[in-house]
């Protein structure tokens, strides 16, 4: 399926929390990244249909999706930022509801579930109440409603906030899995999250894309700006005052310092390759 | 034959299509919407028949107060009815469903058409068990239950959507459903004309309803 917006503005009270997007997105990853507050949530809830668009429109195969909007749902998977559900029910009957509510049919659905429950590990915890369940176990069933219907678009926003770094890497790996399947748009402002599984990256600032690009494409626009200075304490102090500082590494009687600028900021300063967490800074330094 | 052999591959393929479609998705709409209000109701269902239990056997242990029993059972209904409704608000639900077929609109919908139901199999119950227990006068039933019942609900589901906490919506309801009361103790008149307005309220949802349905056949799956 192919997603594609066209000139699509939202605002809240006067503010445009979605500024003129455009673009169109096929099967595979694409990683939306920005910082808090940039328009990400606003923007994938415009692709879920949950708000319209006060200008332009979301096209789903070529058509209007509030048009079709029953057909549209039945293609769509959707893991919102703050994941509800209720309580006293266990991780079957919640994934039930779902399945139902979806309009899946009853033989379609206990299938898709013990798939889905042995896929995501969750095969132990079928019979568990959701709120006995841990925060990497709530985003897993998250996830696991979200593939119910076989979504051929798939919204994660925010999917690995309160995960650990294990569960972080299994749910990689998940998403890179179903990268040939389905179009996945993964919104996010963790940077490693999108930077090994991502075929492109969508950059959102200030409720527009300032960049839309594949990781290696948006790497080279940074080749010649990051850089590693020696410094001493003084210098270190002045090095913070004046530039975007990424890390630090303080040994005996130096720092290490690794920086992202326009301009040499030292003589001794030495050019490094750069990751998307120097992009992410370079463009969200004040952010 | 080249053509033909094109074509009926083509048919084959759209057959496989459809079958997997049909596999996939509930084609009786009904059977769907059941297996949803089994899914998402069956809290209020047991409350309601353990309540029922309990006011039977009230009902024998007190017999000089057995349309105050009746009528304590229609407000326990009512508040289950509206912790129902609130419930996809309180669990943050809302967001989830949002995207989904059987959204909190069409929850909204199914949910009223339920209640709606029971309490009226609720009434009929009621007003049977207290024709057998003890010669009770229409007039006196309409005003001290079912009249309390229609505006309490008719005034939960105009409000439900500006409430923001579930003890909001309770409130609401058992408030609606005592000042009915109180009405109706009052005088008849007031009552009978607040309950033309419940019903008028009603017909005119009831046109609404009718126009979300024939929409919906319109616009079905494919």
């Amino acid at each position: 399926m192919e997603l594609k917006l066209v000139k699509v503005t939202k605002s809240f009270n006067q503010k445009k929390a979605v500024n003129n997007v455009s673009f169109q997105l096929g099967k595979g990853v694409h990683g939306l990244l920005g910082a808090n507050g940039s328009g990400k949530t606003t923007l994938m809830r415009l692709i879920v249909g949950i708000l319209q668009a006060d200008q332009g429109i979301v096209k789903a195969d070529g058509k209007n999706i509030l048009k079709n909007y029953d057909t549209y749902t039945g293609k769509l998977g959707y893991m919102p930022q703050h994941f509800g559900y209720y309580p006293n029910y266990t991780v079957e009957d919640f994934l039930e509801y779902m399945a139902v509510v979806k309009d899946l049919s009853l033989k379609y659905s206990k299938k898709r579930i013990d798939f889905l429950l042995k896929k995501l590990n969750l095969e132990d915890q079928r019979k568990k109440k959701m709120k006995q369940l841990s925060g990497g176990m709530l985003r897993r069933v998250g996830i696991a409603q979200a593939l119910l219907n076989e979504p051929e678009i798939l919204l994660l926003d925010e999917p690995t906030a309160g995960l650990d770094p294990k569960e972080r890497i299994a749910f990689r790996h998940l998403i890179a899995s179903l990268a040939g399947q389905c179009c996945i748009i993964l919104s996010t402002h963790i940077v490693s999250d999108i930077e090994s599984i991502a075929d492109d990256v969508l950059v959102m600032k200030d409720g527009k894309i300032i960049l839309h690009d594949t990781c290696e494409a948006l790497l080279e626009h940074m080749q010649g700006k990051v850089w590693e200075v020696q410094a001493d304490q003084g210098i270190y102090k002045q090095l913070l005052r004046d530039f975007t500082i990424i890390n630090m590494h303080k040994s005996a009687d130096h720092y290490l310092v690794r920086i992202v600028s326009d301009v040499q900021p030292s003589e001794n300063a030495k050019l490094l390759p750069p990751d998307l967490d120097d992009l992410y800074m370079y463009y969200f330094k004040d952010a | 034959m080249n053509k033909e052999h094109q074509l009926s591959e083509i048919f084959e393929i759209c057959g496989q299509e459809l079958d997997e479609v049909m596999d996939k998705y509930e084609s009786r709409h009904i059977k769907n919407i059941w297996r949803f209000l089994k899914l998402d109701m069956r809290f209020y269902l047991k409350s309601a028949v353990l309540g029922l239990g309990f006011t039977m056997l009230w009902c024998c242990l007190f017999t000089n107060a057995v349309l105050s029993v009746w009528s304590g059972y229609f407000i326990f209904l009512v508040l289950l009815s509206a912790y129902q409704q609130y419930r996809i608000k309180e669990y943050d639900m809302q967001e989830v469903v949002a995207g989904c077929y059987i959204n909190p609109a069409r929850i909204f919908c199914y949910q009223s058409i339920a209640l709606a139901l029971i309490e009226t199999f609720m009434l009929v119950l009621c007003y049977l068990f207290l024709l057998a227990l003890t010669p009770v006068e229409l007039p006196e039933f309409l005003l001290k239950i079912y009249i309390p019942l229609c505006f309490s609900q008719g005034l939960l589901l105009w409000l439900v959507k500006y409430i923001r906490h579930t003890l909001v919506a309770m409130g609401t309801a058992a408030g609606s459903y005592a000042l009915t009361i109180w009405l109706a103790n009052c005088s008849q008149w007031v009552l009978a004309y607040t309950h033309s307005i419940c019903v008028f309220v009603s017909f005119i949802y009831l046109l609404a309803l009718a126009k979300i349905l024939m929409s919906q056949k319109e616009g079905l799956w494919n």
